[in-house]
Order: structure tokens, then C-alpha cells, then sequence
């Protein structure tokens, strides 16, 4: 993905084209808007501009009229002054795709160049499908609109997760203190009939706080996806060595392997390079392969390895489980269908974890992806570039 | 610290997301341009080129706030705006200030670097 960045500050200049090569974009920056034009026309076109509004000789406003007269699909995300709300909004109206405000918070513009770019192919294929001009701009007035109620859906979810969770904390807390001081009746009761209804209620009881307790992992899950979406988490970016993390997170979990028959084994190469990341984000992409793991493997052995890959290094998660039929390796990322079957049909995972974790990896500029068959187990890979060498 | 007020380096490192050694690189670089910038800030509002004198401003501005010197900064939003209304005697009669704040700054960032 090739960006053109336009900002006439070079502070500003090379901390995002260093940044942004870190999560895989290739640039070209230029200090002005004449040469963002001259470049354009000489280099381009690019995937999407990111041009800072406010710069002596042609301003922002000026080289976005006549970037777009030259391409009229390129996304162009304006970068503001802080509370330069106004002129951010005119820029929109006159066709950018969005703003960002000063300083670049990067990870923020990451993911707004990401989509961005794929609303523009999108609308590129639409078009490439031969498609009347008039069915296609009902086409982009209906994506426009789709566009639009995600925003709406981000904002709704994000409130309403919150609400949600406050009565599940007494739904579980009450359902718990019952299950237990009924389950402590049962040996004094002395009709055989009463004591088998009761231990009956102490199971229903146990499902019941099983159930919620999901359901309150839905909804963080909810609430976590739609903070990085919007751009709202806080990142806690250090070096992180992932034989730390893989010894912290299977150390835990392995007594609970070990309970249900299973072994749980780590394998690290050594030698592999750290990573730049948000370590607790890491644990727990980790912890979230491993439950995988866990629900699906019934015996045999669930194997964690960290080995050099190219410029990065890959973590695998393999177990000997049921396996994933193919057509179903893409739906498991995918966070509308993982909602959709989780709120339906009989769930079997925590929904929306998988999709959770791709966004995370997505975000420390690496990749999630599975190999698996039905009966031959699954490989969760996941692929993080390694960080550069630190300076002195 | 005894820089604190002059860069406030968690403010910068805020929007770095936390990587220090991009903090230490744009530290070398800020040091390496902006001696320039004022040098053409003071010629420029010396030979009443308003024109000029808001553009490096308006540079120095942006850069200032990304390593964090906020009072420098805003020192050269200053500027910016007298530049911009065209009115020279402001705009001279603000340069003192900036340009004792940029010694203060620079005096900072050295001494962080032979921290380092």
C-alpha cells in the first residue's frame, strides 16, 4: 500500500513514514502542495494521500480540490491543527475521506488509512463491474449510507455494552451465593425426593452462572473491539520478548489443561527477535488461542511454539482437536457472522474472540490466519514483525 | 527535572505511543533543523517579509509542539498570528521572547542527550 504524506513539518514527515513503514505502507512524502501535485502526477497514483491542512503557499484546502480533480478516488485523510473542527469538516465536504488532528496519534491513522483504502477498491470494483453510471452511484449512495451506520453501530455498541454488563455482575454474583448455600443444604436434607430437586436447582444454578459468566466475555469482547475501532484504547507499546509472554500465559493455564486430560507444552526457538507491542494485548491473544484450544481438543497434546519467521517472528497454537471445516476459516474472523451465530444458534466458543484477536495482531502490524481440517486439529499462526534494533 | 518546563517530553512521548527511540531521533533531527528555522525567522522579520516570517513560524510552531517544547511553541503561534495580520512591529516585538525560550529549549534537549 503506497501513501503519499504531504505535511510541510519534517518532524512530522519522518516520524510517519517511519512509523507507518512499521505497519507495512510504503511512502513518499513531499512539504508543500505544489509538489504533492507534481508528485502525484510523476509517482502516483497512490492508495491514499494524508495531507496536513494548514500549509503556507497552496493550503490543504486548495491541493485537496486539485488532488482530486486529478483522481477523483483517492482517499485523502486531511491531518489538523487540534480544534480545527471547522475547516476539517469543509475539507470533507468538498470530498475527503476523513481527519485526523495533530499530533498523529499513529495507530489511529493506521487503521483510518486501512479502511480507507478498502473503501476506495471496493468502489473501484463496483465500478470495474461495469455497472451503469446510475446503478452505480445508487450503489455508492447505499455503500455511503453503510459506511455511515457503522459509525452509528460503533457509538450504539460501545454505550450499550456498558449498560449491559453492570446487571450481569449481579446476575452472576447473586446466581453464585444461591448455587453455593443450596449446595450446602443438600446433605442435611432428609427426604431423598426434596434433596434430589434441590442438588437438580444447584446444577441449573451452575449453568446459569456458566452462561452469564460467557455472556460477560461477549460483552467486554464487544466493548474492546469497537475502543480500537473507534480509536479509543490506549496503547501500551513496549518491546515485548514472547518467550515471556508464552511461559506467563501457559504456566497458567497449563493446571487446567492438565485437569481435563490434556497436555499443554510450549517450544521456544531461541534466538527470535522481540517484538514492539502492547503486552497485555499479546497475553491475551494468546490466552484466547489457548481456550480455543482447550473447548475443541478432547486428548492428546496442545502445543504452543515461537520460532523466527522472515523479518518477524511466528507463534503457533496446535492442537489435536475436531478441526475447522475450510469453508469456515474465513467466518471465524469475521465479527458480524461470529455475533450473528452466537447470539442464534447453540454457541460453542466465546463469539467474537477470534475476531478480536485478528484486530489486535492487525494492529501491531502482523497477521492471524489458521490451518486446519475437520479431524486433523488446528494451527492458529500468528505472524508479528520483529522490532528494529533499539537505538543507543 | 529541571527541563520540565521547557519540553515537557511525556507530551511527546503521548503521541510517539510511547517509543522512545523514535523520541531520541526526532530529538536529533528537531535539534538539527530548528537553529536554522530561527536563524531564517530572525532575517526574515529583520527584512519586514511577513510572507516568510509566518511560514517558518507556523513551522516552528509545529515542530516545538511535537518534542514537546509547548511554550516555544505557542511562542511561535504568536508570531504566526502577527505575521498573518501583517503587522511587522508585533510580530518583531514578539521574537525576544521566542528566541530566549528557544535558547532555554535547546539548552533541555542537549543536556537529554548527553543523559542518554
Amino acid at each position: 500500500m503506497r501513501v503519499l504524506i504531504v505535511d510541510d513539518d519534517e518532524l512530522v514527515r519522518f516520524v510517519l513514514t517511519e512509523k507507518l513503514a512499521e505497519s507495512g505502507f510504503g511512502t513518499v512524502t513531499v512539504g508543500d502542495g505544489l509538489s504533492a501535485i507534481e508528485t502525484y502526477g510523476s509517482h502516483g497514483p497512490f492508495d491514499a494521500v494524508l495531507l496536513d491542512l494548514k500549509m503556507p503557499g497552496m493550503d490543504g484546502i486548495e491541493t485537496l480540490r486539485e488532488l482530486l480533480k486529478r483522481d477523483p478516488d483517492v482517499p485523502v485523510i486531511m491531518v489538523t491543527a487540534f480544534g480545527d473542527v471547522a475547516t476539517a469538516v469543509e475539507a470533507i465536504k468538498i470530498g475527503a475521506y476523513d481527519f485526523v488532528e495533530k499530533p498523529p496519534q499513529i495507530s489511529r491513522i493506521g487503521l483510518t488509512l486501512r479502511r480507507a483504502i478498502e473503501k476506495a477498491s471496493l468502489e473501484r470494483e463496483v465500478r470495474e463491474l461495469g455497472k451503469s453510471a446510475a446503478e452505480s452511484s445508487t450503489l455508492k449512495a447505499a455503500n455511503d449510507k453503510l459506511v455511515e451506520l457503522d459509525r452509528i453501530k460503533t457509538a450504539f455498541l460501545s454505550s450499550i455494552s456498558h449498560e449491559l454488563r453492570t446487571p450481569l455482575t449481579s446476575i452472576i454474583g447473586f446466581g453464585e451465593v444461591n448455587r453455593s448455600k443450596l449446595a450446602k443444604l443438600v446433605p442435611r436434607l432428609e427426604d431423598p425426593k426434596a434433596a434430589r430437586e434441590v442438588s437438580q436447582t444447584v446444577d441449573n444454578l451452575q449453568i446459569l452462572v456458566g452462561e452469564a459468566r460467557r455472556l460477560t466475555e461477549l460483552v467486554d469482547n464487544v466493548l474492546e473491539l469497537t475502543a480500537i475501532e473507534a480509536g479509543t484504547v490506549v496503547w501500551n507499546w513496549q518491546p515485548v520478548a514472547l518467550g515471556g509472554v508464552i511461559d506467563e500465559v501457559v504456566g497458567a493455564q497449563a493446571p487446567l489443561f492438565n485437569q481435563k486430560g490434556l497436555d499443554l507444552v510450549s517450544e521456544v526457538a531461541s534466538g527470535i527477535p522481540t517484538v514492539r507491542g502492547d503486552r497485555e494485548r499479546l497475553c491475551q491473544v494468546l490466552r484466547h488461542l489457548l481456550a480455543n484450544a482447550f473447548k475443541f481438543t478432547s486428548r492428546g497434546r496442545v502445543v504452543v511454539r515461537a520460532l523466527s519467521s522472515g523479518n518477524g517472528v511466528r507463534l503457533e497454537v496446535s492442537d489435536p482437536g475436531c478441526g475447522i471445516p475450510e469453508t469456515l476459516h474465513r467466518v471465524i474472523f469475521d465479527k458480524f457472522r461470529q455475533l450473528g451465530e452466537t447470539l442464534t444458534d447453540k454457541p460453542k466458543g466465546v463469539g467474537l474472540g477470534l475476531p478480536l484477536c485478528r484486530l489486535i495482531v492487525e494492529c501491531h502490524g502482523g497477521s492471524l490466519s489458521v490451518a486446519s481440517e475437520p479431524g486433523k486439529g488446528s494451527v492458529f499462526s500468528v505472524v508479528l514483525p520483529a522490532a528494529e534494533e533499539a537505538g543507543s | 527535572m529541571s527541563d520540565e518546563k521547557h519540553v515537557d517530553l511525556d507530551r511527546a512521548l503521548q503521541w510517539l505511543e510511547g517509543d522512545e527511540r523514535m523520541l531520541e531521533r526526532i530529538r536529533q533531527l528537531f535539534m538539527r533543523n530548528i537553529p536554522e528555522q530561527m536563524r531564517g525567522l530572525k532575517e526574515a522579520l529583520d527584512g519586514g517579509d511577513l510572507v516568510l516570517a509566518e511560514r517558518i513560524a507556523h513551522t516552528i510552531k509545529g515542530s516545538a509542539s511535537m518534542m514537546g517544547a509547548v511554550q516555544m511553541s505557542q511562542e511561535a503561534g504568536v508570531i504566526e498570528q502577527h505575521a498573518m495580520k501583517r503587522d511587522l512591529a508585533a510580530a518583531k516585538g514578539s521574537y525576544p521572547a521566542i528566541a530566549a525560550e528557544y535558547e532555554l529549549v535547546m539548552e533541555a534537549l542537549k543536556a537529554l542527550g548527553e543523559e542518554a
